[in-house]
């Protein structure tokens, strides 16, 4: 037997939110007064606010919402007992960080993951490198209400930018008398002190790709998009080579014969049409790169599950369990799925990692989620190209993904013991 | 029995020419309805206008979609596939070039992948959650996730760079004709290890895993317990009881893979600039070369059912209760 | 156990195939990379770069082209013409050929076989890649060269060759490679393009085809009884097919590969630090540009009248952006200075044309802003985005895949804009989608690069009639560059002529129908074993009968 575990899973899910609430207060703070002055332009001038409603805004309301949810939500024991009272370990651990970065990603970096500025200066810094970011004085004047003003500056404040005009990043500059020397572009360029308001330091943790982006802020907001596809595509093949797969061995030697055939045929058909397939009826965005992977993985579970379902029909479990009564949709998940549990977790979780990979192969066949969002396949990808200059491109997501992946099958090694308890 | 078995697999032959004709009809379609022109490569300022419009006549691509489709389905049904635009000459011919490097590499691949990972899970089995049961666990995962093409790389800087053991890419060297019958098939296999290692080690992999968790699992079972009781020997155990049910999910997941490997491995032939299948598809794709493109889905989609079938009568030579299941 | 017997098996496969390592690398011989098969060895269907490439080396011209840097122009030596004269008002040229050329089957080059070139190139049935270009000569309506008026054969090494009137006549209108009249007659006109001469030719050159292994390779030997032969040639070329980069530079490291064109920036740096290789750039040849649509393409699709964009159709805004694009960054962070900023369609090779004095748009966003704002493009609500009449500036950048410095110059101009307020979504595109899209006018704005023709040729690319110039993506439109492409249409004094030129160039250059970008340097790399090789303008490959190797 295994020893309990005193520090349950909530705790740690608990502990990572204090962390957030204490380092984050003052935004979270912001946040929150952002939300009232939008309540109140509601009122006050509609167009104004929905010329300023997206995505980012949606986003800050949601992560504030969210950060107040989890400890009402942890309060209610029946369901802190049912999901997250197992002890903790590395996976776990690591599945709720994962979970974090997916839901919370602004407010675990406060860096947008395409800043970009002075390129020659940070382009290519290697992990725990330290820049200094110059702020310069600025002036602002406006002629707008006052609500709208302060909803401005909050705004300003709380939404990541992916440029900022009065910041400079420098890898290092040096003070004479009263002017700033620093390099940009190649050039040194002299800045009097009294328009700088701080100078402050900034270690980089994982390193800046190509452009000078963040890598660790790109990898945080890259999980949301990753984890997001490979969920979802994966979903999809899996509900469509259970149920196909269950239906092939129900009996009826047609719909066999023609679950079979269509089976080959997505076998046989090359994936790139059904690229094309897909970018002609829905076009080039998220849910399209989900239904291509998703339509494209369903094969081998299909194969799986209809050869082990015909198999177990000849088992007298299954005949007794049929003679009991036991209507299909029981039969499918009470007597089947435990059997080819094991099988198909395998199955699945290579998959999960294979979506992630080829959502960024995609694009090279002009259909990807766009470069508008980071995604760890992307990131992995572009590395390649700078394998030679720069490791850390392509070792820190692909350390990430493995990670991911490692978790995900000890996850789902625990979820065969539920299943399949002998199985030590 | 045999009657009935060669009725099934008579049906199943059918069945697949019609899926055959469909994928035929489906390319075609979404191949010209997908844009870009094989003329395109005529735009060019060097290049008369007059020319695109002559070179789309001859091709016959100014006629109606369906007319184009019954002329050409009706080509098809003696065995001509038209005349490739880029390569001119037919297309079969065309393929019959780049199908032997597709064939030698999916057919060894495919046992090296089978063998690796079944031997290595046995080893690891058989030291079940000791240190190197984990590492291989965990090093399995790693070498799934990384990429074809960083495997590649891998490969050839450690072997092709650092220790100058094989060529970096190709088939064959260009003084291949001069060198005897053995030097020959020297020459092939020192070029070809580099390109199936890196074919081979992530499909290895997952089967690792596949044999792994079903070994573990299958050996739990109540059955094994009663053998074991009633004496029978580990080894009798293992190759008449074990292994059937681990093989079968494998053996299902090594027919798919199998497809791929013969729908072409594109990754891997642009690294070690193999002429195979993956590439000549791909860029008769990008140059909307049309009856290239057609007649290579053809051939790739007819290799995938056959590898299939094989898989198929395979598993039904391990478990032969369910051959009705499974030849349908 | 089983593996004991497996392993020492597999153990000693390895070891020998590893150790019998049979010295081939001796022979004089360089290997050239290209990036994909040729298709045909046939002079008439070289519509690739590689095949040209080859081609040219297999085939002899009538007078061999070479580049002159300092005068930014081509110069002609003897090749197949041993002597030529033109005529006083140049409309005619007599040419007589050398006598001891032959075709590798023994025949020799007659003037029948340059008469019966020209004949094939421009037949409609042949579809060459010359068909309709030949303007200058005589000609039918269907683009076919009136034979009969065009040449006369004096003897089989003489003939005169006369041109149209009225037209500006270069060295460039004999610059075909020749084909030989006794295998080409045999075959049926239209059944060319499939015929087995593509593959196996009866050519002329000083190198002949030794060897085809598709999609590995093309071996090329010298051919001793070319009069250009010589003692210390290479004697064997080899074209190896590497499609993938990173394997072109691996190889190229081992030498493996002898000379590899379209380096990155990045890696040349690196590359050039080893001492058995060279870094040589092409100039000149090629660049990048920024496509607006300057006309609303949909409306021009349904009516073929002319609209101006929404959004680009404005002369202030596509300033505005050039101003707003900060390309000197681009060319420094991933250019690494192999390059140089592009400001008109002119590059700096033709010494004499290029006008020098063009300042350009140098990065200014505070101008870009103040332009904008001109043009009615205010940020009212404050949100970022800058918008007029209700409608924001946001618009979708179309780049094709797989191409490295395009994805990067998007990414950063994404950002460049975003800073004065324009909001775009680049999206990357298959090249024939791409294409598609470009050629139906059914994108906004794109990057793409244009590759600039010798000699120059601008009417293509800027004049207003949308329906005869194809490559007129962006729908330019200028009543003054029109005159201006017209006028040099005509006979014109040598300074009226360069006078026009620098005029084109300041009016396109304040127009900005596309942001000009930067000229993008093609990167040869080579093995220093390699000597006296030509690289200018014309061409990486070109001359390897001149190429040597040290000792």
């Amino acid at each position: 037997m295994m020893k309990p575990n005193k520090i349950k899973i909530w705790h740690f899910v608990l502990s990572i939110w204090t962390v957030i609430v204490i380092v984050r207060f003052t935004l979270l703070v912001k946040t929150a007064e952002l939300m009232w002055y939008v309540f109140l332009l509601l009122f006050d001038d509609y167009d104004f606010l929905l010329s300023h409603l997206n995505f980012q805004m949606f986003d800050a309301g949601l992560s504030l919402l969210i950060m107040l949810m989890i400890p009402l939500l942890l309060s209610f024991s029946k369901i802190r007992n049912k999901y997250f009272n197992s002890g903790i370990n590395f996976s776990k651990c690591f599945i709720v960080l994962l979970m974090y970065s997916f839901l919370l990603p602004s407010l675990i970096t406060r860096v947008h993951p395409d800043l970009q500025k002075n390129i020659s200066e940070i382009k290519l810094l290697h992990p725990f490198s330290i820049i200094y970011e110059i702020r310069l004085k600025s002036d602002g004047d406006s002629e707008l209400k006052p609500i709208k003003e302060k909803f401005l500056t909050l705004k300003d404040e709380v939404i990541l930018k992916e440029f900022i005009e009065g910041k400079i990043f420098v890898k290092n500059y040096t003070l004479e008398e009263h002017e700033y020397k620093i390099n940009h572009n190649n050039k040194i360029i002299l800045i009097p002190s009294d328009s700088i308001e701080l100078i402050k330091s900034d270690i980089i943790l994982f390193g800046t790709d190509e452009f000078g982006r963040d890598i660790f802020s790109r990898l945080i907001f890259g999980a949301r998009i990753s984890v997001f596809i490979g969920f979802m595509a994966v979903t999809i093949s899996l509900i469509l080579g259970l149920t196909l797969g269950y239906f092939a061995s129900t009996g009826n030697p047609f719909i066999s014969m023609t679950l079979n055939r269509l089976n080959d045929l997505f076998l046989s058909f090359p994936a790139i049409f059904l690229v094309i397939l897909v970018l002609a009826l829905f076009g080039n965005n998220l849910v399209s790169v989900i239904i291509v992977l998703g339509f494209s993985g369903w094969m081998s579970l299909y194969k799986i599950v209809s050869s082990e379902v015909a198999a177990i029909k000849q088992k007298d479990f299954f005949i007794a369990s049929e003679k009991l009564g036991l209507n299909n949709y029981e039969l499918l998940l009470k007597e089947i799925l435990p059997v080819i549990m094991v099988p198909l977790t395998v199955n699945l979780v290579f998959q999960f990692s294979n979506v992630i990979l080829v959502e960024s192969a995609l694009s090279f066949l002009g259909l990807g989620s766009g470069s508008q969002y980071p995604s760890w396949g992307a990131m992995i990808e572009k590395g390649q190209e700078y394998i030679y200059e720069a490791w850390w491109l392509i070792f820190i997501p692909g350390a990430v993904l493995v990670l991911t992946l490692l978790s995900f099958h000890n996850i789902a090694k625990e979820v065969n013991k539920f299943f399949n308890p002998k199985i030590t | 029995m045999t009657i009935e078995k060669l009725y099934l697999v008579l049906k199943r032959f059918l069945a697949s020419l019609f899926i055959l004709f469909l994928i035929v009809t489906l390319v075609f379609v979404l191949i010209r309805i997908s844009p870009g022109e094989p003329t395109q490569k005529y735009l060019s300022p060097k290049l008369s206008p007059e020319l695109a419009k002559e070179v789309q006549k001859s091709y016959n691509l100014d006629e109606p979609i369906i007319v184009q489709y019954f002329g050409f389905i009706r080509n098809m049904f003696t065995g001509n596939f038209g005349i490739s635009y880029e390569y001119r000459m037919p297309v079969l011919k065309v393929i019959s070039q780049h199908l032997p490097v597709t064939l030698t590499l999916a057919f060894f691949s495919i046992i090296i992948q089978l063998l690796l990972g079944y031997f290595f899970a046995l080893f690891s089995v058989k030291r079940k959650n000791t240190l190197t049961d984990k590492f291989l666990r965990r090093a399995s995962v790693v070498m799934y996730v990384t990429p074809g093409s960083v495997l590649g790389l891998i490969l050839i800087f450690i072997f092709s760079v650092h220790f100058d053991l094989f060529p970096s890419g190709g088939f064959h060297s260009y003084f291949y004709d001069e060198l005897s019958f053995p030097g020959q098939i020297k020459d092939i296999a020192a070029h070809l290890i580099l390109p199936l290692l890196t074919l081979s080690l992530p499909g290895a992999a997952l089967f690792f895993n596949y044999f792994r968790d079903g070994i573990e699992e299958v050996l739990q079972k109540d059955f094994v317990l009663y053998l074991k009781a009633n004496g029978f020997s580990n080894k009798v155990i293992f190759r008449k009881h074990v292994l059937p049910n681990v093989l079968k999910p494998v053996l299902s997941v090594a027919g798919i893979e199998l497809g791929f490997l013969l729908s072409g491995t594109l990754v891997t032939e642009v690294i070690f600039s193999l002429p195979g299948m993956g590439r000549l598809m791909i860029s008769s794709i990008l140059s909307r070369d049309f009856p290239l493109v057609i007649a290579c889905a053809f051939v790739s989609a007819m290799f995938i059912i056959l590898a299939n079938f094989i898989f198929d009568i395979i598993k039904v030579k391990i478990d032969r209760r369910i051959w009705r299941e499974i030849l349908r | 156990m089983r593996l004991k017997f497996y392993f020492p098996a597999i153990l000693s496969l390895l070891i020998l195939t590893s150790c019998e390592k049979e010295e081939f690398r001796n022979t004089s011989r360089v290997v050239i990379a290209i990036q994909s098969e040729p298709e045909t060895l046939n002079p008439i269907y070289a519509f690739g770069i590689n095949e040209g490439v080859i081609t040219d080396h297999l085939f002899l011209y009538l007078l061999d082209l070479k580049w002159n840097a300092t005068k930014g122009d081509v110069e002609a030596f003897p090749m197949l013409a041993d002597k030529w004269q033109w005529n006083p008002d140049s409309t005619s040229i007599e040419i007589y050929l050398r006598k001891d050329a032959k075709w590798i089957d023994g025949k020799p080059i007659s003037a029948y076989d340059v008469v019966y070139s020209f004949d094939i190139y421009s037949d409609k049935a042949v579809q060459s890649r010359f068909y309709g270009t030949f303007k200058n000569f005589y000609h039918f309506e269907n683009g076919e060269v009136n034979i009969q008026k065009t040449f006369s054969v004096k003897d089989s090494f003489h003939l005169i060759i006369n041109f149209m009137p009225d037209k500006i006549i270069s060295l460039y209108d004999l610059a075909f490679p020749i084909v030989p009249k006794h295998v080409y007659e045999k075959i049926k006109r239209n059944e060319i393009q499939t015929a087995e001469i593509n593959f196996n030719p009866v050519s002329s050159g000083v190198y002949k085809l030794k060897k085809w292994e598709r999609n590995q390779y093309i071996i090329l030997e010298a051919n001793k009884d070319c009069f250009l032969y010589d003692e210390d040639m290479i004697k064997e070329i080899i074209f190896k097919v590497v499609p993938d980069y990173n394997s072109l530079l691996t190889q190229i490291k081992k030498g493996e590969i002898d000379f590899a064109e379209d380096i990155r920036p990045s890696d040349a740096r690196q590359l050039g630090n080893y001492k058995n290789l060279k870094i040589v750039p092409v100039r000149g040849r090629q660049y990048d540009y920024v496509g607006w649509s300057n006309i609303d393409g949909k409306y021009f699709n349904e009516t073929k009248k002319i609209k101006p964009h929404r959004l680009f159709g404005n002369k202030k805004v596509r300033q505005a952006l050039s101003y707003a694009i900060n390309r000197k960054e681009i060319l420094d962070q991933y250019l690494l200075n192999y390059g140089s900023l592009c400001n008109s369609p002119i590059s700096e090779i033709f010494v004499n044309e290029f006008d020098s004095s063009l300042a350009g748009f140098e990065f200014n966003p505070e101008k870009a802003k103040q332009l904008l704002e001109e043009a009615g493009w205010t940020d009212r609500n404050k949100n970022g985005v800058l918008e007029k009449n209700n409608f924001e500036f946001s618009f979708t950048l179309n780049i094709p895949s797989g191409n490295p410095l395009r994805e990067f110059a998007a990414t950063v101009i994404k950002n460049n804009l975003k800073q004065v307020g324009i909001e775009t979504n680049v999206e990357k595109l298959e090249f024939g989608v791409l294409m598609d899209g470009v050629l139906n006018r059914k994108l906004d704005a794109w990057i793409l690069a244009w590759f600039i023709p010798l000699p120059i040729d601008l009417k293509p690319y800027w004049y207003s009639d949308l329906t005869n110039t194809q490559m007129n993506f962006v729908g330019y439109q200028n009543r003054v560059a029109d005159d201006i492409i017209l006028n040099l249409e005509k006979k014109n004094s040598y300074n009226t002529y360069i006078e026009l030129m620098k005029r084109f160039q300041r009016v396109i250059s304040d127009d900005q129908p596309v942001t000009f970008l930067y000229w993008v340097d093609n990167i040869i790399c080579y093995n220093s074993r390699i000597k006296n090789i030509t690289i200018d303008p014309f061409g990486p490959v070109q001359r390897i009968w001149e190429w040597r190797l040290k000792n």
